[in-house]
C-alpha cells in the first residue's frame, strides 16, 4: 500500500557512514539508497559534503536528524531548519525525517532523543510544531518512533496511539522503526505486534532495521550489532500489513565493512518475499 | 528531567518516583540513570575524538575527570556537538595540577584548530592567472585573502610532531593548519614567515608588509611555497580613496 504522498519504495537502503566513504566512492556499490544523519553535514563545507555530493550523484538520499527536537518547549531553531532545507535541496533529499521526542530544554542540549509524555497538552504542542515546521520545510516532515527506555506517570496516551493521532492531525510521515518497538515494547512491557497494528499504514514512508543490547533488565538500541529474529518476524508482519516501504538498516558502533552491513539490510529481501501481503488496515 | 540528566551523581530514587513508572525489571531511578549515563558516555566520547592527542596524554582516568568537568562547566547549547569542545584549551589553563599543563593546553589548541578547518567552507585557490593579471603599480596596496580553512598557531611544543613522536620537550613552534584536497594538513613555519604570513592572513596591504624587510627574495620564495600549498583564495586590488 502506497503511502498517502506517493513516497516510493526505495528498496533496501543502509545509513551513510564515514568509515564506508572510501569503499562507496571506490567500488560503487549497487545500493538502493542511502540515508544520511543530517547534523553530520549542515555545519561542514569540508569533506563530509564533497563526499555526499557525490553519493547524492549516484543514489537516492534521504535525510535523517537527530536534533529537531520537535517535542521541546523551547521556540523551534529556524536557524538549524534554514540549514537543513538548504541542505535537503542540495542533495535532492526525497524526504526529511527526526524522531518523535525532545533534544533539551532552556537552552541546553543533551544531545539524546529523550521521550516525550503523552499526553493531550503535548499532543496539541507537538503538532503545532509539525505543522510550523512542514510548513517551513515546504514538505511534510517524517517522525520516527523513539526507542525508550522510561515512561512518564502523567501519559494519558499509549505510543502508537499518539503517533497515529499525531500523524494524522499534523499531517506528517511516519518512520516506523521495527527495532525501536521491540526495544520500547520489551522496556515497557508493551505489545509489539499491538503496536504495529495500530499505526495508520498510509503514513509510514520508511522503515528502520537495526541491531540492539541486550542488557537484561532493559534493551538499549545501541544499532551495534546484526537484527535479531524477533525483529525481523516484525518487520514480516509490517510488510503483510502495508506492503512494501522504504527499508533502511542502520549501524553505528562497531560497524563492519560495508559488504557486511549492506548484506544484512538485503537480508530484508527474504522477509518480504516469504511474506504474504494482506490487506492494509 | 532534565535536570536530573545534568546533575553529577546518581539520581536519588524518590526525586524519579514522582515522574517516572517503574518496569517490570527497574525502579524508576535505575531507569532515569539510564539516560544520564548515556548522557556522560556520549559527551565524553565526543570530547575524545575531538582531541585524541590531549585524551593520550592525560590518560583514560584524568580525561574522564576533565570531560565530567567540562561538560559540566560547558554544556551543550548547540544541536551540533562540532562545537562541543571550543572552550577546552580555555579550561585546561584554568586548571591546577595538571602533568604538563602547558603541554595540554597547546595539545588542545592544536587539536581544536584541526577540527574547525576540517569543517570550513572550501575555498576556490589563487591561480597564477590571478596573480598575473595584477598592475605592477598596484602591488603596494593589493591584500591577499586566505581560504576558509586556513589558520595560523603559535605554540610553545611541537604538538604536530606528537602524534608520531610523543615528547613533552619544550619548543617553539609556528604552523600553518590548512585543508588541501579536502584533507587537514599543516606547514611549519619559521618565526620571520609565521610573522609575515600572519600579518598578509589579516589582510595588511603587501607593501605594508614587506616595508622594512630588507630580504626580500626570501619572502618571495615563501609567498612562491605558500601559493602552492594553497593558503589564499583571492589578491584584492581596492583603492583605499575615500
Amino acid at each position: 500500500m502506497a503511502n498517502r504522498w506517493g513516497y516510493p519504495d526505495l528498496g533496501f537502503g543502509v545509513g551513510l557512514r564515514t568509515v564506508h566513504f572510501p569503499y562507496i566512492l571506490n567500488q560503487h556499490p549497487r545500493v538502493d539508497w542511502f540515508e544520511i544523519l543530517s547534523e553530520n553535514y549542515m555545519d561542514t563545507g569540508g569533506r563530509p559534503l564533497y563526499v555526499l555530493d557525490q553519493v547524492a550523484e549516484r543514489y537516492p538520499v534521504v535525510l535523517h536528524g537527530v536534533s529537531m527536537s520537535v517535542g521541546s518547549t523551547d521556540p523551534v531553531n529556524f536557524e538549524y531548519l534554514r540549514k537543513l532545507k538548504s541542505l535537503a535541496q542540495r542533495i535532492n533529499a526525497r524526504w526529511v525525517s527526526d524522531h518523535l521526542c525532545w533534544t533539551g530544554v532552556a537552552g541546553l542540549n543533551v544531545h539524546d532523543l529523550l521521550p516525550m509524555p503523552y499526553t493531550d497538552e503535548s499532543l496539541r504542542h507537538v503538532v503545532e510544531r509539525i505543522r510550523v515546521i512542514s510548513d517551513f520545510l515546504e514538505r511534510p516532515l517524517v517522525l520516527e518512533n523513539p526507542s525508550t527506555y522510561l515512561e512518564f506517570h502523567v501519559s494519558t496516551w499509549n505510543e502508537w496511539d499518539f503517533m497515529a493521532e499525531m500523524a494524522g492531525q499534523a499531517n506528517c510521515g511516519l518512520l516506523l522503526d521495527v527495532n525501536n518497538v521491540y526495544v520500547s515494547a520489551f522496556n515497557h512491557g508493551w505489545d509489539a505486534n499491538a503496536y504495529i497494528d495500530r499505526i495508520p499504514a498510509d503514513r509510514v514512508v520508511q522503515i528502520h532495521l537495526a541491531g540492539h543490547t541486550h542488557k537484561g533488565t532493559h534493551i538499549l538500541d545501541t544499532h551495534s550489532d546484526h537484527v535479531v529474529d524477533p525483529v525481523w518476524e516484525l518487520y514480516r508482519r509490517v510488510y503483510q500489513r502495508m506492503g512494501g516501504i522504504a527499508t533502511l538498516l542502520e549501524w553505528d558502533e562497531d560497524v563492519p565493512d560495508f559488504e557486511t552491513v549492506h548484506a544484512e539490510a538485503l537480508k530484508a529481501r527474504r522477509y518480504r518475499s516469504s511474506g504474504e501481503i494482506r490487506e492494509a488496515a | 528531567m532534565q535536570a536530573v540528566i545534568l546533575e553529577p551523581g546518581p539520581c536519588g530514587d524518590a526525586k524519579a518516583r514522582r515522574i517516572v513508572r517503574p518496569s517490570a525489571a527497574m525502579t524508576p531511578g535505575e531507569r532515569l540513570e539510564v539516560y544520564r549515563g548515556m548522557y556522560g558516555a556520549r559527551l565524553a566520547e565526543a570530547l575524545e575524538a575531538d582531541f585524541p592527542m590531549l585524551a593520550g596524554l592525560l590518560g583514560e582516568e584524568l580525561f574522564a575527570e576533565f570531560a565530567s568537568l567540562y561538560i559540566c562547566e560547558h554544556p551543550s547549547r548547540s544541536y551540533t556537538l562540532n562545537d562541543l569542545g571550543r572552550n577546552v584549551p580555555a579550561l585546561l589553563a584554568k586548571l591546577d595540577g595538571l602533568p604538563s599543563p602547558a603541554l595540554s593546553v597547546d595539545l588542545a589548541r592544536f587539536e581544536l584548530t584541526v577540527s574547525e578547518v576540517f569543517d570550513e567552507e572550501e575555498s576556490p585557490r589563487l591561480t597564477t592567472d590571478q596573480l598575473a593579471a595584477v598592475d605592477p603599480e598596484s602591488w603596494g596596496v593589493a591584500r591577499l585573502r586566505p581560504i576558509r580553512a586556513f589558520r595560523l598557531l603559535e605554540l610553545g611544543y611541537p604538538v604536530h610532531l606528537y602524534k608520531q613522536r610523543p615528547s613533552k620537550r619544550a619548543r617553539r613552534t609556528w604552523l600553518a593548519v590548512y585543508r588541501r584536497d579536502y584533507a587537514v594538513t599543516w606547514h611549519s613555519l619559521t618565526r620571520p614567515a609565521y610573522g609575515v604570513l600572519s600579518r598578509l592572513a589579516e589582510g595588511e596591504p603587501i607593501g605594508a608588509v614587506l616595508a622594512g624587510i630588507r630580504n626580500r627574495d626570501r619572502v618571495f620564495a615563501w609567498f612562491q611555497e605558500w601559493n602552492q600549498e594553497g593558503f589564499f583564495e583571492a589578491i584584492e586590488v581596492q583603492s583605499t580613496a575615500r
